[in-house]
């Protein structure tokens, strides 16, 4: 009982030195609200805005209405340039997609041919150039379609396929970015906020203050995961209402208080690794290292910014570890897909095994540091 | 120590994403539900299960709930549903629905997953010998797609000259912010309020340590890329090098304005990871062209050293880009530097407040 009023008031010293510092308060405001709606809203793996240009050697009345099939937002208006102009062009990046049609292109079609159209691809941009290819070959294959049905009834293709994209039907691609941009700051704030909490203590010897309370070290870290904790996940409640369902118009399929108690096992994860990392570096400079790192590495193998599945598999293996990838693994499940504690109760159990062993661990070096502090 | 750690850090995150990091969607997992269960819906089925690098099958599908809950729990992330009469109405020429459902959770995953669905069906359609008894589609065109300056369109050739520009503005920036907020928070900076020492003078010679390490990074790096990843530098490697040299005095400069404005260390960290994280991986060519960006996203993009620095790295290991095709890269890095000097020495106080 005494020990937990303890780590309350030890809590409220530690929020009260984080509302003390107005830059610190301003930026945690900023990760998690302009922050976050400048990636959802300006980033995206649909095509947008691409550029394209056509080499029309054909120059026949189809060639003329496959480049106006092309047109804002998702393409730029096609440029039309000649067969000597690609190579250059390309390498100034000034088109990603240059379309050749070969001369004698209709006709060709009209004798039951099938010509060959070269699709050059500036594959530097892999997501869009994949995409991208796959639409203008769609969009080319469908007018011609249409364009000969007019004369010619069999020009439909003998099976109808639909697509239908589950969850997320029209593939707003905000609604993924919004949530993936959520958890990366909840990462990277929280790991920071600990981390720096640990240090500044120890740098600015208030540390020592503590020490000759009758404090234990379980105590003092325990109020650093709740404090640190509950700003985090006052930002997120907020920035999730606020920005990602009333800004951004993203749904929410699921229970709310489901995610929400796995974010909460999340912070347990990211308050521990913090005061990990804030008690393994001997500097500031030395945390900020570490700090990097980590959370590019947190970010990037995550799943949030290209799919899990893309990895090599003794990459998966090790990726298994990172509780970001199972937040974002099941922060799909249930705020797209609906899924109930049935399905994410793996993701769940990694999350809080992996947190509480970078407790355990760094509770027992954070009590070692003391003792050669005493 | 600080310096060992910082190379030894950087070259390990340069292995792991140029072997981990990769967008090419493959052995999606997906199930059938074949309501027909005709030797034309197997015939139909089989393509897809004849695509063995691109889709995984998974056990079929028995019911709409079954399928809605594997998909859920993520279990699968296709499911190719064959109607009733499906191969009766083949026959008749009466043109048959197929429903293909995508996960679409993962936008560029779901996108990525039709656009394969849609491929397979082409291809079927076009091949004479498909054994669906349906006549070769006429009026379509084949494409020969050219992958520029990655002709095997594989993520490595993409990533390894991705990976400097990203560790050469998150490491300098942040140890440069750092060294100068130390010397506040320590008390030394008193030297520089006592002497005649100029705000500029002063600030050069923090930065200069920094920009040597920067640069010695970027030879580690540079070197792993060629011998690690086996990706060639087709430009001029001078050139990549005088660009350098211009981005990581920009970015160390970065963290000299950041440093200006930050009166602790735990202040420093935390604002430089805030500001430089985002811009750096989401709105600098990394994950996409900034050409696509769109809003405030876009603005920040366009005035983001590693935007430049980012084209300028691509195109000298992956396109061999003349002196007319990086000049504005190396002209916009020039510029900036200037800048983040002028706006810090106004900045650093004189005296302590």
């Amino acid at each position: 009982m005494n020990s937990l009023l303890n780590i309350l008031w030890l809590g409220l010293k530690e929020l009260r030195s984080f509302s003390s510092d107005l830059v610190m308060a301003f930026f945690v405001v900023y990760s998690f609200s302009g922050a976050i709606y400048a990636q959802a809203t300006g980033t995206s793996s649909e095509v947008n805005n691409a550029s394209i240009a056509f080499v029309d050697e054909d120059g026949s009345a189809l060639t003329k209405q496959l480049i106006n099939a092309f047109y804002p937002p998702r393409f730029q208006t096609p440029e039309l340039i000649s067969a000597s102009e690609v190579e250059t062009t390309m390498d100034q990046g000034r088109f990603m997609f240059v379309v050749a049609i070969p001369p004698r292109f209709e006709a060709d079609l009209r004798a039951g041919r099938h010509p060959d159209i070269q699709l050059n691809i500036d594959a530097t941009a892999m997501q869009q150039a994949s995409i991208g290819g796959g639409y203008i070959k769609n969009i080319v294959n469908d007018r011609i379609s249409s364009f000969f049905r007019r004369t010619d009834a069999s020009a439909q293709p003998p099976i109808n396929l639909v697509i239908r994209r589950l969850f997320n039907p029209n593939g707003v691609s905000s609604w993924f970015t919004s949530v993936v941009a959520i958890i990366n700051q909840v990462t990277l704030l929280t790991v920071v906020l600990t981390g720096a909490a640990v240090i500044r203590e120890r740098e600015h010897g208030t540390l020592e203050h503590l020490l000759v309370m009758p404090l234990n070290a379980f105590e003092i870290a325990m109020a650093k995961v709740w404090a640190n904790s509950l700003v985090i996940l006052v930002a997120t409640g907020a920035s999730l209402y606020l920005i990602v369902m009333k800004a951004l118009e993203v749904p929410f399929a699921g229970s709310i208080p489901l995610w929400f108690s796995g974010v909460l096992l999340y912070l347990f994860f990211a308050t521990a690794l913090g005061i990990f990392l804030g008690t393994i570096s001997r500097s500031m400079a030395q945390f900020a290292l570490l700090i990097i790192f980590v959370n590019v590495m947190l970010q990037l193998l995550s799943g949030g910014s290209t799919p899990i599945d893309s990895q090599p598999v003794w990459m998966q293996y090790m990726t298994f570890f990172l509780p970001s990838r199972h937040f974002v693994s099941f922060s799909q499940k249930i705020i797209y897909r609906g899924g109930g504690i049935e399905a994410v109760w793996p993701q769940f159990t990694m999350v809080a095994a992996v947190g509480l062993a970078f407790f355990v661990y760094s509770l027992a070096l954070f009590r070692k540091s003391i003792a050669v502090t005493k | 120590m600080r310096l060992a750690f910082a190379f030894i850090g950087s070259a390990l995150l340069m292995l792991v994403f140029g072997f981990g990091i990769s967008f090419d969607v493959e052995h999606v997992r997906y199930a059938t539900f074949d309501l027909d269960q005709t030797p034309e819906s197997r015939v139909y089925l089989e393509q897809f299960a004849g695509a063995p690098r691109y889709f995984r099958q998974m056990p079929p599908v028995r019911s709409v709930e079954d399928a809605l809950h594997r998909m859920q729990s993520d279990s699968i992330s296709l499911v190719l549903e064959i109607p009733p009469n499906f191969g009766r109405d083949l026959r008749k020429a009466a043109i048959p629905e197929v429903l293909a459902e995508a996960d679409g959770a993962d936008t560029f995953r779901g996108e990525t997953i039709t656009q394969y669905v849609q491929s397979v069906q082409d291809k079927m359609l076009r091949d004479p010998a498909n054994e669906l008894q349906t006549p070769p589609q006429k009026y379509t065109a084949n494409f020969q797609d050219r992958y520029m300056y990655n002709p095997t369109f594989e993520s490595v050739y993409a990533m390894a000259p991705s990976i400097p520009p990203i560790l050469l503005i998150l490491i300098p920036a942040i140890l440069m912010a750092i060294s100068v907020v130390r010397e506040k928070e320590l008390g030394s900076i008193i030297n520089f309020y006592v002497t005649p020492t100029g705000r500029l003078e002063y600030l050069l010679g923090k930065q200069l340590p920094y920009i040597v390490i920067g640069m010695i990074n970027y030879f580690i790096l540079v070197a792993m890329a060629l011998v690690v990843f086996a990706v060639p530098i087709k430009g001029s490697f001078l050139v990549l090098t005088l660009c350098t040299l211009l981005y990581v005095t920009a970015t160390t400069g970065v963290g000299m304005v950041i440093s200006t404005f930050t009166s602790s260390q735990v202040a420093a960290v935390f604002v430089t990871t805030v500001l430089t994280m985002l811009p750096t991986i989401q709105f600098s060519g990394f994950m996409q062209p900034v050409s696509t960006l769109l809003g405030r996203a876009k603005v920040l993009g366009s005035i983001w050293p590693t935007t430049y620095y980012m084209h300028a790295s691509k195109g000298v290991f992956t396109k061999g880009l003349g002196l007319d095709l990086w000049a504005q890269d190396l002209i916009v890095l020039a510029c900036i530097i200037p800048i983040l000097w002028a706006v810090s020495a106004l900045a650093l106080e004189k005296q302590e407040k």
